[in-house]
């Protein structure tokens, strides 16, 4: 509930900053004229668009600050007119979808008039991040570092504000790792940044649990090394290693398994087609047999009846073309099963 | 026992002086107005005097009337000012009007009265054209901005006549974006109801003047006021949709002759002007129109927005139609709308 509050408030913020008078098309004495064709995810945008227009604000351009002039329209394959005074132009053209609760694409830059191309401009999509960082003693952690990590190889860091808020405009929408740091604790989150839309995110600082896991596994590790040293000490005291009762089991297990392992016997109808072929492709067919249902490795197959590559091959089309097995390929790798033919004969 | 006595009697005195603080301090509290937390005190808080000046007005459809009430501050001196409203109220015919109360776009319809002062407001009734003959009822209403309960109102009865012939009409699809709109200060604009607020350009300023529409009529925001020579021009409206705007113009608004054309104006087309091209116009109605260029495409400085395509470009050799808005550009001369 809280979230959704914030998320409201935050997004209501937003909404306010671009609600200012408007200034309709330019006129009077030496106005300039700009025919700007505008893009959104490599398609031009559809006509009625509405593009907001700011120019720097009393800041200036370095300070971020930008202050909406007015709208364009757009037309037909994303065009629209654009009047002005000035022949360079510094400039934020900004998209905002009234289906989203915040703008959605951006472009800012300088205009030459006098070396425009009429070369589209690209608006890019943006996402919006906001929340806060606690602490583990759930106070604010203010100044704490934050740090964002997105798969598409987007990245930012900045530090939390007094009361341990933070926003951020202009992002790049993407699925991001969200994390922060402050006196030894720190805090993770997974996050999805949209276009046009503000995700809010709480991180509460705490022992971080990477450390905690790898602390865990060296741990681990110190433990098999000293009941190694011991196994070594207690052999090269007896003279003979000591064989756990469990391994016994196992390799007794393990005989037995083979030993009763059931030989699949071909059908007489099987023995018959197997009879009209080569022995090269008879051992193979007793090889698959063996195994099925299971599928054999094509590598493993050849490896095992030490069969030169090419011959396998040439072995294999023929099994294939009597309808005797399968390959299948699967990447780099191929796989053999017996044919549903003959596997139906068995 | 004496002493049980001298207690009662010290407690009945201590009674009787609390009762007789209290009883100072709620006089002194009502006679001040105020409720010790700054704002009006109850006793201050009181229906207003209300008079509607005229109760009984007949217009053709397609005109805006002007209805004056006046409201008085009925506290008393010791309250000092107290903030008063006066609006429409939504009742009886008003949805078949447009309704707006001068200044009310910058809140001036909230408004301070002193004890005893009283102020003259005008409020406008758009009457949207092809509304039915017959008689109507508007509901006006002054009130006590502390307390909205503290309301008087009256009503003004409106006969509705046919539309007067010699009116002229204009009508202008607006397209996504900005759209110029004829204008004329005074002349009711129905339609579009989202567009709330456009644009006149003023050659005096060499600026727009934002215009907030109040009712069916756009006026002047900030308390700024037209010149008489830019009472006739174009207006810049910014839509979001597609949508429809019309207005009705009585012959008298072309009655305006001359209308002075310094450096760049926006002007509406006027009737008599239908059908000219741009050299036949600076012939008959604007004789200080530079003369064309010999060979040269845009023969005269006239310009048209196209809110199709969302720029401005030459009227070039096309006519003139009646509501179109034209830019006459960087010359100065006077034309007659031949009223």
């Amino acid at each position: 509930m809280e979230r959704q509050v914030l998320v409201g408030f935050v997004g209501f913020l937003l909404l306010c900053t671009t609600a200012r008078a408007l200034e309709p098309p330019g006129i009077g004495q030496g106005l300039m004229e700009w025919n700007l064709t505008f893009y959104s995810q490599n398609k031009p945008l559809p006509a009625d668009s509405l593009i907001e227009v700011r120019y720097p604000a009393s800041g200036g351009a370095m300070a971020g600050q930008y202050q909406t002039a007015t709208i364009l329209a757009t037309r037909e394959n994303g065009s629209a007119t654009l009047y002005s005074r000035q022949k360079r132009l510094a400039v934020r053209f900004v998209r905002d979808d009234p289906v989203t609760p915040a703008e959605d694409e951006a472009w800012t830059g300088e205009l030459d008039l006098e070396q425009w191309a009429g070369e589209p401009i690209i608006l890019q999509p943006m996402a919006y991040l906001a929340g806060r960082v606690d602490g583990a003693d759930g106070k604010a952690a203010a100044g704490a570092l934050i740090e964002l990590v997105c798969d598409n190889g987007y990245g930012r860091s900045w530090n939390a504000s007094a009361s341990g808020a933070f926003e951020l405009d202009g992002l790049r929408p993407g699925a991001c790792v969200l994390s922060a740091s402050e006196g030894g604790l720190v805090a993770r989150q997974d996050v999805v940044l949209r276009k046009g839309e503000l995700t809010y995110a709480i991180l509460e600082l705490g022992e971080n649990g990477l450390l905690l896991a790898l602390y865990g596994l060296a741990g681990l590790a110190a433990l098999a090394l000293l009941w190694s040293a011991a196994r070594r000490w207690r052999t090269e005291r007896t003279g003979r290693p000591q064989r756990s009762a469990h391994a016994d089991a196992k390799r007794k297990s393990s005989r037995h398994g083979q030993a009763g392992r059931e030989q699949r016997l071909a059908s007489q109808r099987q023995n018959d087609l197997m009879a009209t072929l080569w022995p090269e492709e008879r051992k193979i067919m007793e090889y698959l047999l063996k195994n099925a249902p299971a599928v054999v490795k094509a590598a493993k197959l050849r490896r095992e009846l030490l069969i030169p590559k090419t011959s396998f091959w040439r072995l294999m089309l023929a099994l294939e073309r009597k309808q005797m097995l399968v390959v299948k390929k699967d990447g780099s790798r191929s796989f053999i099963s017996l044919h549903e033919f003959f596997r139906r004969e068995g | 026992m004496g002493t049980m006595k001298e207690n009662g009697k010290r407690v009945l005195a201590f009674g009787l002086i609390a009762c007789v603080l209290a009883a100072l301090w709620a006089g002194a509290a009502a006679a001040t107005g105020t409720d010790g937390a700054g704002g009006p005190g109850e006793a201050c808080i009181l229906t207003p005097q209300f008079q509607v000046l005229k109760q009984n007005i007949r217009s053709p459809s397609g005109r805006t009337v002007e209805i004056e009430v006046a409201v008085g501050g009925r506290q008393a001196p010791e309250c000092g000012p107290v903030q008063y409203g006066v609006d429409f109220t939504n009742a009886y015919d008003a949805p078949t009007f447009y309704l707006g109360v001068s200044g009310a776009g910058e809140r001036q319809n909230l408004f301070m009265l002193e004890p005893g002062q009283v102020r003259i407001f005008k409020m406008y009734a758009g009457i949207v054209p092809g509304t039915a003959m017959g008689n109507y009822t508007l509901q006006m209403t002054a009130y006590s901005e502390a307390d909205h309960w503290k309301q008087t109102s009256q009503n003004v009865s409106i006969q509705v006549e046919a539309m007067e012939a010699g009116d002229t009409y204009w009508a202008t699809q607006l397209y996504v974006g900005w759209n110029t709109v004829p204008f004329a200060d005074g002349v009711g604009v129905f339609g579009c109801p989202a567009i709330s607020e456009g644009y006149v350009y003023s050659p005096s300023r060499e600026d727009y003047v934002r215009m907030v529409r109040e009712g069916a009529t756009f006026a002047p925001a900030d308390g700024a006021v037209l010149p008489a020579g830019e009472k006739n021009s174009g207006l810049f409206v910014f839509s979001k949709q597609r949508c429809a705007i019309q207005s009705l113009v009585p012959p008298e608004i072309f009655e305006r002759t001359a209308v002075p054309q310094e450096k760049e104006h926006l002007l509406t087309a006027s009737p008599v002007w239908t059908g000219l091209n741009s050299t036949q116009l600076a012939a008959e109605y604007c004789p200080g129109m530079p003369p064309a260029l010999e060979g040269s495409p845009n023969p005269l400085p006239i310009s048209l927005w196209n809110a199709f395509e969302q720029r401005w470009e030459r009227l070039g050799n096309r006519t003139i139609q009646n509501g179109q808005v034209l830019r006459l550009h960087e010359r100065t001369f006077a034309c007659s709308l031949g009223g």
